[in-house]
């Protein structure tokens, strides 16, 4: 493993560094997927970079990116992040991504719970966030996974085909992502609910 | 859905002119008249409010006037498409700075406005006056900006504040569980938005947003 933050059975979380730019602009230029947002664009490595660049800057950011890796081999396959972090009022909103080819095997799951992991026991968050828009239902299904409650609606947040769509807030406190990351590591298998994210251990300090 | 804009702009100019008597600062080059409340005002910041960056800077960190005069060159880098408008928060009666106002995505489709108070006020003053400040700001923004919808997000012991929102004909939308910090606990983060009648929605998307 290259540098890591967070770990797990089979992914961990690592500081993006520069040389992901060119990773971020290839994986962002073969998406299939355009349900997420507006639309897909052109992306090139150098905005990348200079993002990356610029976010390692900050001491105490308030947007903390995050590589997700295989720990088999170290390939970066995705990101997660937090959002609008509030360090006085302790809260944060989260977001996160994988390339196209890493989707609907776990990845994601995992990758989300070693963030929360992040989020509340080493930062020491005292709730969550995100946000959907309506249309995207894959991933309000997996916030509601990983114990997420719905929070509410935010009206004519976007457009979508044609037409004005709304967004979803959904919101999380430590005990519900403990017991969510409780029912998660159940249906895992024996071997692999031993191994990093699986193991009974206490906060980082 | 449709309807007529501009009742929030005849509510702004009533505060207008019950306030033109005492409010001294309305003199002031950067004093905007459609802005004036009961209470406050909002109006842009210049270089000459570093010295009182505590009032107007969010949060309750100390910002000295050298970093709060980089913050404001940082702010005002263009005046037709503002990435955030960082307004002043002034009181009526005497022209002081009592805390701020931001906006994000003015002449947008959307916008999110956020106030608070100076922190040296107490919370009772505090919640008064960003009450006064969402009075004026949020018909500014839906009926002159003809923002499609303005997002507040009000604490949930922010009575007056709450109440000046339901006023506005604002829609509590979400409720974000234990979001804001106090001495002693926590309280939930309360999201309003004011949609704007003017705007016209197909009847079949707003059956599917229902």
């Amino acid at each position: 493993m290259r540098n890591p933050l967070v770990v797990g059975s089979r992914v961990y979380l690592r500081a993006l560094e520069t040389n992901d730019a060119e990773t971020d602009a290839a994986q962002a230029n073969a998406e299939t997927e355009t349900f997420m947002y507006r639309g897909r664009a052109p992306a090139s490595p150098l905005a990348f970079a200079r993002w990356i660049e610029e976010d390692g800057k900050h001491p105490m950011p308030s947007e903390i990116h995050l590589a997700v890796c295989l720990r088999d081999g170290d390939r970066y396959i995705g990101a997660v992040s937090l959002h609008h972090v509030d360090y006085l009022n302790r809260t944060a909103e989260t977001g996160s991504g994988l390339a196209d080819g890493f989707r609907n095997q776990g990845f994601g799951t995992e990758a989300k719970m070693l963030l929360l992991e992040y989020a509340f026991d080493r930062l020491h968050l005292h709730a969550i966030h995100s946000h959907v828009f309506e249309h995207n239902t894959r991933s309000a299904a997996a916030l509601r996974k990983q114990g997420y409650r719905y929070a509410g609606r935010r009206k004519w947040d976007d457009v979508k085909g044609g037409v004005y769509r709304d967004g979803l807030l959904f919101d999380l406190l430590r005990e519900e992502w403990l017991a969510a990351r409780e029912a998660w590591r159940a249906t895992l298998p024996a071997d692999v609910r031993g191994k990093g994210l699986g193991r009974d251990r206490e906060p980082t300090p | 859905m449709t309807g007529r804009a501009g009742d929030g702009n005849l509510y702004c100019t009533a505060f207008v002119r019950r306030n033109r008597a005492v409010a001294d600062w309305e003199g002031s080059p950067v004093s905007v008249p459609y802005l004036t409340g009961m209470l406050v005002g909002l109006r842009a910041l210049t270089l000459a409010d570093a010295a009182q960056a505590g009032a107007w800077a969010r949060g309750p960190l100390a910002m000295n006037a050298t970093r709060a005069e980089a913050f404001l060159k940082d702010a005002h880098t263009d005046p037709w498409n503002p990435r955030r408008r960082y307004l002043a928060m002034v009181r009526v009666e005497d022209g002081e700075i009592v805390g701020g106002a931001a906006v994000a995505g003015a002449h947008a489709r959307t916008g999110q406005l956020d106030v608070w108070a100076a922190p040296w006020l107490d919370p009772a003053e505090r919640d008064r006056l960003c009450a006064d400040a969402v009075r004026i700001a949020v018909p500014w923004l839906r009926d002159e900006n003809e923002l499609m919808t303005v997002t507040l997000a009000v604490p949930a012991d922010a009575a007056e504040t709450i109440r000046a929102a339901e006023d506005l004909g604002m829609v509590h939308g979400a409720t974000l569980r234990e979001h804001v910090a106090r001495p002693g606990g926590r309280v939930d983060l309360l999201e309003y938005q004011a949609l704007n009648p003017g705007w016209t929605i197909p009847a079949e998307e707003e059956a599917s947003g229902a």
